[in-house]
């Protein structure tokens, strides 16, 4: 797909979706099943943890979509910004934002090609890299928005995304591709990162003493190891 | 009124203006590991009590009400109780200043008859605070809904060391129960179905060779210092 096509697909996104998707959006993490709203929650825990997060940080996120991330960090205490393709997104975003009376900077860009001038002490991408094919182009943005020595974190669903994501691209054009860990470390060496390190998923749930619960329980730790090549969720923080 | 419930009571006011600034902003803008680890409990008690919009829920010993409010943000009806008029003011501030519609309510834990309502009552480190754990499960049990649950997370029975300070300092309440009595007070206050969960490290593993070993050990260790170490999170239904 040329990338007029692509790009102008995830442009129209908020708009293709409904209003019950655009309700989502709006909501999130909150408002969905129990066990996703509680995924996203768990998540932007290890955001925090991660990128160890400290109220007076500066945290640039690519790809934020709704922002419902940057919104927590601001609420934090950090300074956070939001970059989203889609203005309609950032529409939302900035609403929501004005909503909860938090001071967040959100602005359209496209990930691809945002340079931000090495300001930032953190950068974020969450869920944002398998909608795009040039994975290696957002990384020289994330490089070109942090200062030296700041972080870079990702969270990515694994290759295996590639199937899981042939919905909404059939239905709304969508990019949705699935990068293996061993690529996207590559790709972040090009970019000029170091210190590359990999964070392993965990099932981001409690375990009970039932049979099967203690032996999930058990199992879980070598079991995500064993599929982290292809499968489960990938955390990769790296240095610029 | 027991000079421990007094302490309780004067507790806002005691922490200072740097200790209610952390108690208007919990769960956020602690350090990355605290305001994590808070979240991610929140998470827990989304799953657990299967928290869906339009649920009831009610919140004994909520303190500041953090977690109430996030549970209204997720579309729950919320309704938060707490000994002390000074946290209950501070809940209701933050509730106003976030737009959110959560009722909350000055009373004791020990002694509330909210009159068999709820969907889900929740009772998030505040047992501990108590040396009468049976009379606020009696509580809780008054205020659910027959088939309603309650959801309970604790510090374990290690608590009564870990607690020392704030009880030197302010002179409230800090206990620390096991499972085991946790479980029999649960049942003699005529809970059913209940069932213990196990914590996680509540942190991501990298490659490292530490941190490969503590991966693939750790629900061993939490399994086996549960009945005295690991947060203990205990879910029963009432009948």
């Amino acid at each position: 797909m040329p990338d007029e096509d692509r790009k102008q697909a995830e442009i129209d996104y908020p708009r293709a979706i409904g209003e019950d998707g655009r309700a989502w959006l709006r909501s999130k993490p909150f408002g969905n099943e129990p066990r996703e709203s509680a995924r996203l929650l768990i998540d932007f825990g290890y955001v925090l943890q991660l990128l160890d997060l400290r109220p007076g940080m500066s945290l640039c996120e690519l790809g934020c979509g709704s922002g419902w991330m940057t919104r927590f960090a601001a609420r934090h205490g950090l300074h956070a910004e939001g970059y989203d393709i889609s203005p309609e997104m950032i529409e939302i975003a900035r609403e929501l934002a004005a909503e909860e009376g938090l001071d967040v900077h959100f602005e359209a860009g496209d990930m691809e090609q945002l340079d931000l001038g090495r300001r930032f002490d953190a950068c974020l991408l969450y869920d944002a890299l398998h909608h795009t094919p040039r994975a290696g182009l957002v990384f020289a943005t994330a490089h070109r928005a942090l200062k030296p020595g700041g972080t870079l974190l990702l969270a990515e669903p694994n290759w295996k995304h590639r199937f899981q994501g042939r919905e909404a691209a059939g239905r709304y054009g969508v990019t949705e591709l699935g990068y293996s860990p061993h690529r996207l470390k590559r790709l972040l060496r090009e970019a000029g990162f170091t210190d590359i390190r990999r964070f392993h998923n965990t099932r981001k749930r409690l375990f009970s003493n039932s049979p099967r619960d203690v032996a999930a329980h058990v199992a879980e730790p070598l079991v995500y190891r064993a599929l982290g090549p292809f499968w489960t969720q990938i955390w990769l923080r790296a240095r610029a | 009124m027991p000079d421990r419930k007094q302490a309780e009571i004067d507790y806002p006011r005691a922490v200072g203006e740097s200790g209610r600034n952390w108690i208007r902003l919990k769960p956020f803008a602690s350090t990355p590991d605290e305001t994590a680890r808070l979240l991610i409990d929140f998470a827990h008690v989304v799953q657990l009590l299967e928290l869906a919009p339009g649920m009831t829920l009610c919140e004994l010993g909520c303190g500041s009400g953090w977690i109430s409010r996030l549970a209204a943000r997720h579309g729950v009806r919320a309704e938060g109780y707490d000994i002390s008029p000074g946290m209950i003011e501070i809940a209701r501030e933050q509730a106003a200043e976030e737009g959110l519609d959560v009722h909350y309510e000055t009373g004791d834990m020990e002694q509330l008859d909210l009159g068999r309502r709820f969907d889900a009552c929740l009772l998030y480190d505040a047992l501990h605070h108590s040396p009468r754990p049976d009379l606020v499960l009696a509580s809780a049990r008054r205020a659910l809904k027959a088939g309603g649950r309650v959801l309970l997370a604790e510090p374990n029975w290690t608590h009564r060391f870990g607690g020392r300070k704030a009880v030197g300092e302010f002179g409230v309440t800090e206990l620390g129960y096991t499972p085991h009595r946790l479980k029999r007070s649960l049942r003699d206050q005529g809970f059913t179905d209940i069932r213990r969960f196990h914590p996680v490290r509540k942190r991501l593993p990298s490659n490292s060779p530490g941190d490969v070993a503590l991966h693939v050990s750790s629900p061993l260790a939490y399994r086996v210092l549960a009945p005295f170490w690991t947060q203990i999170w205990l879910r029963a239904r009432a009948t």
